[in-house]
């Protein structure tokens, strides 16, 4: 797949981006394959390709018990370490332990899910050129991967059809 | 759904023209910043070599300037994220042009707030003995002390507010490097993490920024809590109160809302964006500052009238002495923090000019910045049997006007490398936004943001 060519319609106006990308989905070309590029995003299902699962709410919450842990060492384990009496009061104190264990938790929920945010962005497989300075300024891009010269082709007809400002072509070698 | 094309160059043009074009006026910013902070370092630098002793602060008061700026600083960097996320939450869309600017003066405002700790140590310079790593001696902070508490606490909030601002500022930063070139474009490449605008990165951004938004409330909520339990978890008379926890986060809103209209105020001037921050944005942020006003008031006072009526002997000495000796700490606070903003706010008129709004935002912070004096000072002057005074000296001013002077450094560097008003956030508005003909009205729809895919 990736030595062949990744077709980029370039598109002024949603709705014709919009009837591009259902056409391309209705060829039942695979969703790995599509790509919507975008200066915006827009609300659910107006211009969807990706099915990608994101694992977000699940980073969250086992980073946010990692956090605890940390929290809980923190507090009462350098406690624990460097023992300091205060007037027959415990040294490992609850209070202060679940406060930090509080704090660390949401430290670590915060950057773990952002990381994890980070990696799942990534286009994985995407070698060819599907990014245009031209979709900072407001085009819609619509990225096929084609196996075939004739499905580069097709797609291409489908972009001119629907009235594309530009159709690019590039075969993934470099980035 | 027409061609977007031309308005959203017309958007960037206008969002990154601050960013891309360097003014007169941003240098004469710049300069007159980076000297009033010169002047602070210079004297944070005579502060190292003469000691804390520069300070007017005197036995049993050792909570002086640097104390005040720090709960002062914390409070506005509050308010900055509160109103970003809340909004956010609410799905209310005219939060778009003011987030990014709102986020960007908490990020600045917790950078100033975080220094002043440091600034307040005996020796600033073993600072790093707060943080807890394997050393030669064995030692490791006690965390049963509430500051440090507080050193994490601010530690989380910066890391928190970082994270939430520069996770939406990644697409912006893509724009910009598609329209610079030389080590500006390197600089944004960089930033923008190979940023190509696809849906899945959408997503993503949409899904992180929903559980950072949900997640980053609590944590300014519990940095404040904290702020007040510096106070509260003693057993000076005045601080040992419970509802400093509450009253502490509440008061900072109210002095970080005010600084929003400020900056929105002259952030709107300097970089001509009347187009983008409409005086609907000062109305519905002005009934935020009314509100939390309100609520502030509420507060202070169930605490302050508590303790005079029942004349409680461990709680009378710090209202007399305000009464008394910080009468003019008193009447500040009531001029600027309830009569200014009563009388001002409750008339549409005047919540939707820019300029009432700037004078009710330094009103409001002058008040809350007096406030944390009264926090601050009488309470620890009058301390069980050890009588003090308070006097702040030449030192004390000049390393609280270098505090502004830092933070009017740091946003006017910022705002030289950031776009103000998130650009893909406003060209979300102008797709999810549209006025439908219903009947004789023209009513406003809007296509409900989904948070998580």
């Amino acid at each position: 797949m990736d030595n062949g060519t990744t077709v980029l319609g370039l598109f002024r106006a949603l709705d014709p981006a919009a009837k591009a990308l259902k056409t391309l989905q209705e060829e039942e070309r695979g969703w790995r394959n599509l790509l919507v590029l975008s200066a915006m995003p827009f609300p659910e299902g107006v211009l969807e390709a990706d099915k990608s699962k994101s694992r977000l709410t699940v980073i969250t919450v086992v980073c946010a018990l990692l956090g605890i842990v940390l929290g809980i060492g923190l507090a009462a384990g350098t406690a624990l370490l460097y023992v300091i009496h205060q007037g027959g009061k415990p040294v490992v104190s609850g209070p202060p332990t679940a406060i930090i264990a509080y704090e660390c938790m949401m430290l670590v929920a915060l950057t773990g899910v952002f990381f994890r945010a980070l990696y799942e962005m990534r286009l994985k497989g995407w070698q060819a050129k599907v990014h245009d300075p031209r979709i900072s300024e407001g085009m819609i891009g619509i990225a096929v991967r084609c196996s075939t010269e004739s499905e580069a082709a097709d797609a291409e007809k489908i972009f001119r059809d629907l009235a594309a400002a530009d159709v690019t072509r590039d075969s993934g070698s470099a980035q | 759904m027409g061609d977007m094309t031309q308005k959203s160059e017309d958007i960037n043009k206008d969002l990154t023209r601050g960013v891309l074009q360097t003014t007169r006026s941003w240098w004469m910013c710049f300069l007159f910043f980076g000297t009033v902070l010169a002047w602070g370092t210079g004297c944070f630098v005579w502060q190292l070599v003469h000691g804390i002793d520069v300070y007017g602060m005197e036995r049993p008061n050792y909570w002086g300037a640097p104390i005040i700026n720090f709960v002062y600083w914390a409070g506005v960097a509050l308010s900055g994220t509160m109103i970003s996320a809340i909004l956010r939450l609410l799905h209310a869309g005219w939060r778009r042009s003011i987030t990014r600017m709102t986020e960007t003066l908490t990020v600045c405002a917790l950078l100033v707030a975080g220094l002043f700790p440091i600034i307040h140590l005996g020796r600033n310079w073993v600072f790093f003995w707060l943080v807890p790593y394997p050393n030669e001696r064995g030692l490791w902070p006690n965390y049963k002390s509430p500051l440090l508490w507080d050193a994490t606490a601010i530690s989380v909030y910066l890391v928190s507010s970082v994270l939430f601002w520069y996770s939406g500022l990644i697409p912006d930063f893509a724009v910009l490097r598609d329209r610079t070139t030389g080590w500006r474009h390197e600089l944004y490449s960089m930033l923008a993490l190979k940023w190509k605008g696809s849906d899945r990165e959408w997503k993503r951004l949409r899904g992180v920024s929903a559980i950072l938004t949900v997640m980053i409330i609590p944590v300014f909520v519990s940095l404040h809590t904290i702020v007040g339990w510096d106070f509260g978890m003693s057993i000076v008379p005045g601080w040992h109160e419970s509802i400093f926890a509450p009253y502490f986060v509440c008061g900072a809103l109210y002095s970080g809302a005010g600084a929003v209209l400020v900056i929105m105020c002259l952030v709107r001037r300097a970089y001509h964006l009347e187009k983008y921050i409409l005086p609907k944005h000062f109305d519905n942020v002005a009934k935020i500052v009314m509100t939390i006003g309100l609520l502030w008031f509420y507060f202070f006072a169930g605490d302050a009238w508590s303790d005079w009526f029942t004349e409680d002997p461990t709680h009378i000495n710090w209202l007399v002495y305000l009464f008394g000796g910080y009468k003019w700490a008193l009447i500040t606070l009531a001029f600027f923090g309830m009569l200014v903003p009563l009388v001002t706010l409750p008339f549409k008129r005047l919540r939707t000019s820019p300029w009432a709004m700037l004078a009710v935002g330094v009103s409001v912070n002058i008040a809350m910045f007096t406030e944390r004096i009264i926090v601050v000072v009488p309470e620890a002057s009058r301390s069980w049997l050890a009588w003090g005074d308070y006097t702040p000296t030449w030192v004390d001013v000049s390393i609280t006007i270098g505090a502004f002077g830092l933070f009017g450094f740091l946003y006017t560097l910022l705002s030289k490398f950031i776009p103000l008003v998130s650009l893909w956030e406003f060209k979300e508005g102008e797709v999810v936004d549209a006025v439908v003909t219903v009947g004789n009205a023209q009513v406003p729809v809007t296509v409900r943001e989904e948070a998580i895919g």
